[in-house]
């Protein structure tokens, strides 16, 4: 099948910008099916191990999917907004998939044999995050999306507030709050085990 | 947890204390309140963890995107290393591209680490050699810290080697280099320490740039906390080819055991990488990192991996860099330089140099900055003086129309071929509802029906030009291209190509299997490739019999992308070899391509193989003595038709060297819709029209079309004549709205550097524009029909959609109407006294009318649904639509207004292109729509012919064939 071209992307989310809803549904599709392609092929190097960057992935989906010149960074905060949620959905499925059940941050990072020389960033477990948003959802919904903009499309507290529309100063703070509550509860699922 | 709110509280105001101070302020804000402290505490005991947390994910390159770091403006990330992220940034001063090495946070909290480093940068940064990536200096702002790098496009030796060893001539000119770059760093006291080809980088005119000198010590020392950690990086590198963790493989074995290093480790290295170079493999390899390890310490490089022909001289210089002992190793790097120097090819006097033709530039380079003599102001000469020489190779544009009764058939993704001596093209067409070959001869305006080739697809010629194969029901078949009876060659069904060689045997594609063989004179079909079920293969499609006669060029087909890569395979079977791939199958050669749909892989003589992906043609070097992929992927021809459901794309190569290919993805047209729902075209332009508007008389039609890789520009077209000129260029130009006098149009304009604003801009002329307003999240609407103000819909945090308005000439805004809910689309009915608009107040949008600048209810207008409000000319109807149905309500304006019921007009079909703004708009008499139509089935109705195209590919694509 024919991949999306930049310019279609593009010209959706500058219409997406201006407001047409319409645009964001046709985006979702071109942006979900490319970030699954983009983190297949990540994962495909599983024989050397991988540390899972939702960041780097999304990143890579933006830079194929969008000429950056022709759009203002409103319009990217907008495409890692929606880019986010669809990345922790590609994760989730992915993990799922993969039979890893909830063991906790860590469960499957990658260590060299020779552990002096590289520095691999252990990946916090998908799953375990996944269902740790899922219940500070349910007692502070906002939240959970600052999250899930910074943690999975790699937002910046800046495009964070602009995506959501809020302040500064609010996302700083939510995002200090709920990076509390889900280490506690990281934690919490990590003694149950 | 329903005192959350108190929770975040305490909490915030916690943190803003000391860490002491925390518990104490906590139990006296909580009181007797246990549940509560306990819930606070729980939280702060994470705070330290929160701080660096791993959640911190974001911070790992994307934020710094559009940051700025001094005269430094951050654009994109190229890389993360193991020396933290590299990016690419402009110097706003100078305004040149860079490349900034971000240092890892560790830096900026030790005083005594930085200014080491800085030390140490300093020195780096006074190395100067045209072979060296020269280090322009240090920047630092907010606590971070960035090395500031001259950025050297073009690909890192380590993606050259990608598709295996390099040509002798090009080996040693990139080996001279790297050594006349460490000679120099050496003459200066300074190892590089970290010799590696994902180091070296190979510039677009062949001079080769040693990247990262000195830096591994540099931020090795001072990153650690052992200060004689000699170790090189292990790259976690890219993020485009995937995380993958890098080897030890150029570890000198001083360095593996942890001892002092000194210019021989360099010499080691370079030794390494010149083997690589020259077998195509790692000197020292293995599947762990103690593996290789192993291997370096212990054992011999597999020397007879070096090919044959590497002269004694130069195999011994390898073999003397790598002696394990470091006092038997060469001791110094000029030695290998002087052996170097005496094996390059003498080179033609500069005299000569203006007169080789451009497609021999790229070859040129390699021994001109081999030999050194010239330096990149002269190439710039040899290029400009071929162009000169080749102007009587003209490169000719030209289009071929099919005739009137033929649709190209696409359905199987069904190609045309053209005669190898470029003068005929066959095509499958349907005609009058029946599917067969069409033969036009170029030199000539008639095209001829193929007799006997009924359901006939994937025409292709036999070398000699005199017969054309194909499938059809079932079969292979062949007829003579000047008529005749066509013949059965054998059984299959129809598959994605055939090609037939100069032995009169047909290779062919057969579905979901590997390729077959068949003699041209019939006979049973004999395999040619299995498919490697391992590696996920689903099939062999478009054999290309090479011009050796004796190798097959493939695409190889996996189950989920579509192709995935391309092999070569004797004509007469045995083992597949991949040339090129993307990442999604699994080889371990070939060239690594980006992912997307691989299709279609043909050579050309020119030294290249050219293929299809995702609409656009690409090209690539391809060496056919060792059938090897090299260099980069270099995008040619964009907006080439694609076959329904993927898998084809509709182009072909003649020998001669012309493209011919089918213009594909405008899909779009304009048309005019009678109250009826009966349908007339106004031109018979095809794009990717959007947001369309008539002008106050009718007469022209102001469009948005979204170009390929360029800015969506309004266009006028002429309603009745179909002609039409271009309103805006430069920049994305979406919205557009007439004034009442039809002589300007206000739209929205996205500005790369100023941003996003409403603009006017002469309907006639063409100029620049008068910027009006700044506007994010503006959507311009209307008119006062006197002209003096602009109505707008803007999109507010709190209110949602909301009306405004602004007043001209002195620009101020004003507020027309805000609720809680989303109103948008404001017009003024023509006697400027009601304003029409929709809200979703109701739970779903609806359009309203109230009064204009006067207090008064509203009015409903639609009922279960309506958007686009769009008033009569003479202010009788107001028109909206639902969907796809459109719908008129009398209206009498007056005082009051007196509103009808709404009446279904009609409702178009699945054509109409909807958005949610400006899909539509009504004639001044009332009895025509304008809009847009999509049309899925728009066969494509012309074929482009390029003339000596493989000039402008050898132009783009460098290769190191003559």
């Amino acid at each position: 099948m024919p991949t999306p071209s930049n310019i279609q992307v593009t010209a959706l989310l500058v219409a997406w910008g201006h407001g047409d809803s319409g645009a964001f549904d046709r985006l979702v599709p071109l942006v979900h099916a490319e970030l699954r392609r983009i983190a297949r092929r990540h994962m495909g190097h599983e024989r050397v191990g991988h540390t899972l960057q939702p960041t780097a992935l999304v990143n890579e989906a933006y830079l194929k999917l969008v000429d950056a010149r022709q759009i203002k960074w409103q319009d990217r905060a907008h495409f890692f907004a929606m880019s986010s949620r669809l990345m922790r959905q590609v994760l989730v499925d992915w993990a799922r998939a993969r039979g890893y059940q909830k063991r906790g941050a860590g469960a499957h990072n990658v260590t060299l044999d020779e552990g002096r020389v590289g520095v691999v960033e252990q990946p916090a477990d998908v799953i375990a995050l996944d269902d740790a948003l899922k219940a500070l959802e349910q007692i502070d919904e906002r939240k959970s999306r600052v999250v899930e903009l910074r943690f999975f499309g790699g937002l910046s507290i800046e495009e964070t507030a602009e995506a959501l529309n809020m302040s500064v100063r609010t996302v700083k703070r939510d995002w200090t709050m709920a990076k509390l509550w889900l280490l506690r509860e990281l934690r919490k699922t990590r003694a149950e085990r | 947890m329903s005192d959350w709110r108190r929770v975040e509280e305490i909490v915030h105001a916690a943190l803003e204390r000391s860490p002491g101070e925390r518990m104490p302020f906590v139990r006296e804000a909580c009181g007797a309140d246990e549940v509560l402290r306990t819930e606070v505490e729980s939280l702060l005991a994470n705070a330290s963890a929160a701080e660096k947390s791993t959640l911190r994910m974001g911070d790992l390159g994307l934020d710094m995107v559009g940051q700025q770091i001094g005269v430094y403006r951050i654009e994109s990330l190229i890389g993360v290393g193991g020396m933290g992220e590299v990016y690419r940034a402009r110097d706003t001063k100078l305004g040149r591209d860079v490349a900034i090495k971000i240092l890892p946070p560790s830096f900026a909290t030790d005083p005594d680490r930085l200014a080491r480093f800085d030390r140490e940068a300093r020195l780096l940064a006074a190395l100067n050699h045209p072979n060296i990536g020269t280090i322009h200096g240090l920047e630092e702002a907010d606590g971070m810290r960035g090395l500031v790098l001259e950025l050297v496009e073009g690909p890192t030796l380590a993606e050259r080697l990608h598709s295996g060893s390099l040509p002798l001539a090009e080996a040693l000119a990139i080996a001279t280099q790297i050594a006349d770059a460490l000679d120099a760093a050496h003459e200066s006291g300074i190892l590089h320490r970290d010799l590696k080809p994902a180091n070296i980088k190979i510039k677009p005119d062949g001079v080769v740039k040693v990247l990262d000198f000195g830096l591994a010590k540099v931020i090795g020392e001072s990153a650690s906390r052992t200060a004689d950690s000699e170790l090189p990086t292990l790259t976690v590198s890219g993020t485009r080819e995937g995380v993958v963790l890098g080897t030890p493989a150029y570890m000198s074995p001083e360095q593996a055991r942890g001892k002092p290093v000194d210019k021989r480790t360099d010499i080691w290295a370079f030794g390494c990488v010149m083997f690589e170079l020259l077998a195509g493999r790692p000197a020292f390899s293995g599947e762990t990192v103690s593996d290789t390890i192993a291997a370096i310490l212990e054992r011999e490089p597999p020397w007879d991996a070096l090919p044959g022909t590497t002269p004694a001289a130069i195999r011994r210089v390898v073999q003397r860099c790598l002696e394990k002992n470091p006092k038997q190793r060469l001791r110094d790097i000029g030695d290998a330089r002087a052996e170097l120097a005496q094996q390059l090819v003498p080179v033609a006097p500069a005299a000569t140099v203006t007169r080789i033709r451009t497609g021999w530039s790229g070859r040129l380079a390699w021994i001109l900055a081999a030999a050194g003599i010239v330096t990149s102001i002269a190439l710039g000469t040899a290029f400009l003086g071929g162009a000169r020489d080749d102007a009587a190779v003209q490169i000719v544009r030209s289009v071929i129309t099919l005739p009137p009764a033929h649709e190209l058939e696409l359905a199987s993704g069904s190609l045309f071929a053209v005669s190898p001596d470029g003068h005929r093209l066959v095509y499958s067409a349907r005609r009058e509802g029946r599917i067969g070959l069409y033969v036009r001869t170029l030199d000539r305006f008639q095209t001829d029906a193929l007799e006997g080739t009924d359901g006939a697809a994937h025409p292709f010629f036999s070398p000699d030009g005199r017969w054309v194969g194909f499938f059809a029901n079932g079969a292979l078949k062949k007829v003579p291209v000047t008529g005749g009876t066509a013949t059965v060659i054998c059984s299959t069904p129809a598959a994605h190509g055939a090609s037939w060689a100069p032995d009169d045997t047909i290779v062919f594609a057969r579905p979901e299997s590997g390729l077959m063989r068949v003699s041209a004179n019939g006979g049973t079909p004999q395999p040619v490739t299995t498919l490697h079920a391992p590696r996920g293969e689903r099939g062999h499609d478009w054999p290309q019999v090479l011009p050796d006669g004796r190798s097959v060029l493939f695409t190889i087909v996996m189950g989920s992308d579509y192709g995935a890569g391309f092999g070569v395979v004797p004509l007469e079977g045995g083992d597949t070899r991949v040339v090129a791939r993307h990442s999604g199958l699994k080889a371990e050669k070939g060239s690594l391509l980006p992912s997307g749909d691989l299709v279609q892989a043909r050579y050309v003589a020119s030294g290249h193989i050219v293929y299809g992906q995702v609409g656009a043609i690409w090209g690539l070097g391809f060496d056919l003595a060792q059938l090897s992929a090299h260099g980069s992927p270099v995008e040619l021809v964009e907006d080439v038709f694609e076959g329904q459901g993927g898998g084809a794309i509709y182009f072909a190569v003649t020998e001669p060297g012309s493209l011919v290919y089918v213009p594909g993805g405008t899909d779009r047209s304009l048309v005019l819709v009678d109250r009826r729902g009966r349908t007339t075209p106004i031109s018979d332009t095809r794009a990717p029209f959007r947001l369309l508007r008539l002008s106050p008389d009718g007469r022209r039609l102001a469009v948005c079309i979204d170009v390929p890789r360029g800015p969506t520009s309004i266009w006028a077209f002429d309603v009745q004549r179909g002609t039409r000129t271009r309103i805006t260029s430069e920049s994305h130009s979406l919205l557009p709205v007439w004034t009442p006098d039809g002589r300007h149009i206000a739209h929205n304009r996205l500005h790369r550097t100023e941003g996003l604003a409403i603009y006017l801009q002469s309907a006639e002329d063409g100029g620049k524009g008068e910027r009006l307003i700044d506007a994010t999240f503006h959507e311009p609407y209307s008119w006062t029909p006197d002209g003096q103000m602009l109505l707008f819909s803007v999109r507010h945090a709190e209110t949602q959609w909301d009306l405004w308005a602004a007043t001209l000439p002195d620009r101020v805004v004003t507020p027309v109407l805000v609720t809680p809910d989303n109103d948008r689309l404001p017009t003024i009915s023509p006697d400027g006294e009601w304003l029409a608009y929709i809200s979703d107040e109701s739970g779903r949008y609806e359009v309203y009318v109230r009064p204009f600048r006067r207090p008064g209810a509203r009015i409903p207008i639609s009922i279960d649904g309506g958007t686009e409000p769009v008033w009569s000319r003479d202010g009788n109807e107001l028109f909206f639509r639902r969907g796809n149905e459109f719908y008129a309500v009398p209206v009498k304006t007056a005082a009051s207004l007196e509103v009808g019921g709404p009446q279904f007009l009609f409702a178009h079909g699945q054509p109409f292109v909807s958005s949610e703004l400006s899909s539509y708009d009504v004639t001044p008499d009332g009895r025509h729509f304008a809009m847009i139509e999509s049309d899925p089935e728009s066969a494509p109705t012309q074929f482009r012919v390029v003339t000596n195209w493989t000039q402008e590919l050898s132009n783009r694509v460098p290769t190191t064939q003559p």
